[in-house]
């Protein structure tokens, strides 16, 4: 099965066509018209990282020149000599060398004090506003990778989520992205007999576009899952991803991208840095699988001529407090850092300076929108008008 | 059994066919929109700590896991209700409904359960006196920031919300009206203690405000009143109901019919209920099995149509989880989008999945995402056998004969029947799951 990339508004078009026999016919895979929408430069992958729980960015990348900093956490603080040099005043924290060899490269950015205005120190919340890119005060029910798949939607897993559901972020108005945390799995789980049943009773529903649209959709699994499996088992001998749950995910992203899947979008998360007490252990190891796992997943993607025409960028739902807590840990905080890894990088390293310690309320201001970030991307990366997509106006940055 | 009877029962008895298969379609609508409520929901009893600043941090935290773990009990205690016989499906879906409605969050178990009863008791009766009453909740309240709303202080939040989302939609105000209907609603607060309402006049801006084209020193009650006034509001509550009872396109003549008779009654909801069950155009061809069943109808349904409870917090979470209804945890005020929202790929896998996931305890690999937590939930276990004997116990004499109309189990037209005479009770069993299982059962 070759795929071919298809119009959703002609495939829509045709929907209303399905029927029983047809389900395995090439009708959805067949090449139509372009003429009313451009494609977008589907040869640039973009892969989205997110820290859940609120990563600590001040113990990540740490300002060792800054004795407020040593002031704040007198604990967890974390020595000028242990942290990995990739800037004259600020350090890396010691597990991550998988990133300081890509700093080293100058494969690397980081933006300091990524945040917005009025933070909300929920977890569920802001997790909803950087993924809905909404203001503070405001809720949107769909999220920013879901609108881009408004606009630009080419098949049903042009962005695609490692997981068993599928997060706000890849929800839009008409499209959706595809979830799945292992293609096989999820083929094996679509030879169920009660589903191929369904797939092979498509009672005719024509008039009934909510029953259609639900037929649409599981058929469009069965093809997702199809076309991903298929790609999952190219064989691609890839040796360096560590044995972690998250690398894993990594290595089957790496996967789709060398075996030519038309996915666009990838979005990835690791969870647990919630780290309210002894910290450093924690932050230590999760910081450690995040490198290792993106320091292999560039190491692969290079090797394949690949790794230019990706784009990684991590964030997290909010930082911590910038005094540690009474057990050696560290409470929600707002403003924070975000990684953007790629081979064609306008800016390398430091973007800019990590805000001020000085806070009256033990927290950092944000100097740089995350919308700004996600406006550079999308206009810059994803050629998308980023208008239709992020509500409001925001600044790019120039890192693209 | 009439296609008219079907689709009426799929759309507002989550599919339950039983009491009522002797009873003339007129008198099952009236009796469906009966507001009297024959049950209510169970509330745990829980001791709160006298004073909540004298607790230690690790309390503190005790104190966040029980609330939490109090709400999911209200939760399974709320879904068990809806399936159990003795209540009225309607008013089950009716609550269901302005639960969505009245969009709402409460860190506290007891104010969420509160504001439950208030819905159950109103679902069907006066909108005006429902409005009132979550406007006095204490989970309203709190959650919309009346608390902070003081004279020379306002806060708009409730003001807001109260025109956009809970009776005229965008549109329909000003920006004026919201600020001078947030000066109303001052001095309305509540006792973070025990929920009591209190208006405190000293807070209250008294003085004289223009609203809606009419002047005087008005209350929160008189700024209600005077919004109910609006036929816009009328017609905003009736294109909800027409949207999540009829069909999810809005056909503006049969609105209207609606907000007419909504106006003429008084805003009393069993009347726009019975209009609309008693119009010609509800059992119109294009109506039937055009909705999706939210997760927490399809879960209703299941249970209802199976005779089962769902036996614990956990079990009912991660299906809530998984197909994105947490009740009592809307998105945010706006409440569920429903619709063809609710389908994603993962969800619809997971919906077909569901029955063998309850009665054979199959594939329960899928978990929800966790946000804070470290590890995600070990798999659940369980322990429900569809009990076959009751359910064709269930069914009439005559339906044994010629087999099991599959049009109890979905609202569409279908050929099928589950022969039950000649078949051994594994293949009706499995004939039933896999009915439980299609697409079409996804649809009412």
């Amino acid at each position: 099965m070759t795929p071919k990339k298809y119009n959703r508004r002609q495939f829509l078009k045709n929907s209303s066509l399905i029927s029983a026999g047809s389900i395995m016919t090439p009708l959805f895979l067949s090449p139509f018209s372009h003429a009313h929408q451009p494609l977008t430069s589907s040869q640039k992958k973009l892969i989205i990282i997110q820290l859940s729980g609120g990563n600590d960015g001040l113990n990540t990348l740490i300002p060792f020149r800054n004795d407020f900093y040593y002031k704040a956490r007198p604990h967890i603080g974390i020595e000028k000599n242990n942290c990995l040099p990739i800037h004259d005043a600020y350090g890396l924290n010691p597990e991550m060398k998988g990133m300081e060899a890509i700093f080293k490269e100058g494969d690397a950015l980081i933006i300091n004090g990524v945040g917005y205005p009025d933070p909300d120190l929920s977890h569920f919340r802001s997790t909803d506003i950087w993924q809905t890119a909404s203001q503070s005060d405001q809720f949107l029910s769909t999220g920013w990778i879901g609108r881009f798949l408004d606009q630009n939607s080419q098949s049903n897993h042009m962005a695609l989520e490692m997981d068993d559901t599928l997060s706000l972020a890849l929800k839009g108005h008409n499209n959706r992205g595809f979830a799945t945390s292992n293609p096989q799995m999820m083929k094996r789980s679509l030879t169920n007999p009660l589903i191929q049943h369904s797939l092979a009773h498509h009672h005719d529903h024509d008039h009934n576009e909510n029953i259609s649209y639900l037929y649409k959709t599981l058929i469009q699994t069965h093809q997702s899952a199809d076309y991903l499996f298929e790609k999952a088992n190219v064989d691609t001998q890839m040796s360096s991803f560590p044995n972690t749950k998250f690398a894993n995910n990594l290595k089957q992203v790496a996967q789709f991208i060398i075996s030519g899947s038309d996915t666009q979008i990838y979005f990835v998360e690791l969870t647990g840095f919630d780290t309210h007490f002894n910290q450093q252990a924690r932050q230590g190891k999760l910081l450690k699988t995040y490198s290792d796992g993106v320091h292999a997943l560039r190491k692969e993607l290079k090797r394949y001529g690949l790794w230019n025409d990706t784009l990684v960028f991590t964030y997290s739902e909010f930082g911590r407090r910038i005094s540690e807590n009474g057990s050696k840990g560290t409470d929600h905080g707002t403003a924070n850092l975000s990684f953007i890894l790629g081979g064609n990088l306008h800016k390398k390293g430091i973007y800019n300076e990590i805000p001020s310690l000085k806070s009256r309320d033990n927290n950092l201001t944000h100097s740089i929108d995350f919308r700004q970030i996600y406006a550079t991307i999308l206009d810059k990366w994803l050629e998308a008008d980023t208008q239709k997509i992020i509500d409001g106006s925001f600044d790019q940055l120039d890192f693209l | 059994m009439d296609i008219r009877s079907i689709h009426l029962i799929h759309r507002t008895c989550f599919g339950d066919f039983d009491h009522f298969s002797d009873i003339s379609e007129s008198d099952l609508i009236n009796k469906l929109c009966s507001p009297k409520q024959r049950l209510t929901v169970p509330v745990p009893f829980y001791k709160f700590p006298i004073n909540k600043n004298s607790l230690s941090k690790k309390e503190k935290k005790e104190l966040r896991k029980d609330l939490h773990q109090l709400t999911a009990q209200v939760n399974l205690y709320w879904i068990n209700t809806m399936i159990d016989k003795r209540t009225n499906p309607l008013l089950e879906k009716m609550t269901l409904f302005w639960h969505g409605h009245f969009a709402c969050e409460s860190k506290r178990f007891d104010f969420a359960h509160n504001q439950l009863c208030i819905i159950r008791e109103n679902a069907l009766g006066d909108f005006k006196k429902l409005v009132l009453e979550i406007a006095k909740s204490a989970s309203m309240i709190l959650y919309l920031n009346n608390q902070q709303n003081r004279k020379n202080k306002p806060n708009e939040n409730f003001a807001r919300e109260l025109m956009e989302l809970f009776t005229l939609g965008r549109g329909n105000y000003t920006e004026k009206d919201v600020k001078e209907a947030a000066r109303a609603f001052t001095g309305w607060f509540t006792n973070r203690q025990n929920g009591d309402f209190s208006f405190n006049p000293r807070q209250h801006d008294s003085g004289i405000k223009t609203f809606m084209g009419k002047k005087g020193n008005f209350t929160g009650e008189d700024i209600i009143e005077i919004i109910l006034q609006q036929e816009k509001c009328a017609s905003f509550i009736c294109k909800k109901l027409y949207t999540y009872f009829v069909h999810p396109k809005p056909n503006e003549d049969h609105i209207g019919q609606m907000a007419q008779v909504f106006l003429n009654s008084d805003y009393n909801i069993s009347s726009v209920m019975q209009f609309i069950l008693k119009a010609d155009w509800f059992y119109d061809e294009k109506n039937l099995g055009v909705q999706i069943k939210s997760p927490v109808e399809l879960m209703v349904s299941l249970g209802r149509h199976c005779q089962f409870n769902y036996p614990s917090t956990r079990s009912i979470l991660i299906i809530e989880r998984i197909l994105g209804q947490i009740l009592f945890k809307p998105p945010n005020v706006a409440g569920w989008p429903g619709n063809k929202r609710w389908i994603d790929n993962a969800t619809l896998i997971y919906r077909l999945n569901l029955a063998s996931i309850i009665f054979k305890n199959k594939d329960q690999r899928i978990q929800p995402k966790e946000v804070a937590e470290r590890k995600r939930l070990s798999p659940m276990k369980w322990d429900i056998s569809l009990d076959l004997k009751r359910l064709l116990d269930s069914i009439e004499e005559k339906q044994l004969e010629m087999g099991f109309d599959m049009r109890f189990l979905v609202p569409l037209k279908n050929e099928r029947y589950v022969k039950l005479t000649q078949q051994s009770d594994e293949q009706i069993l499995n004939e039933f799951i896999q009915i439980l299982s299609s697409i079409e059962y996804q649809m009412c």
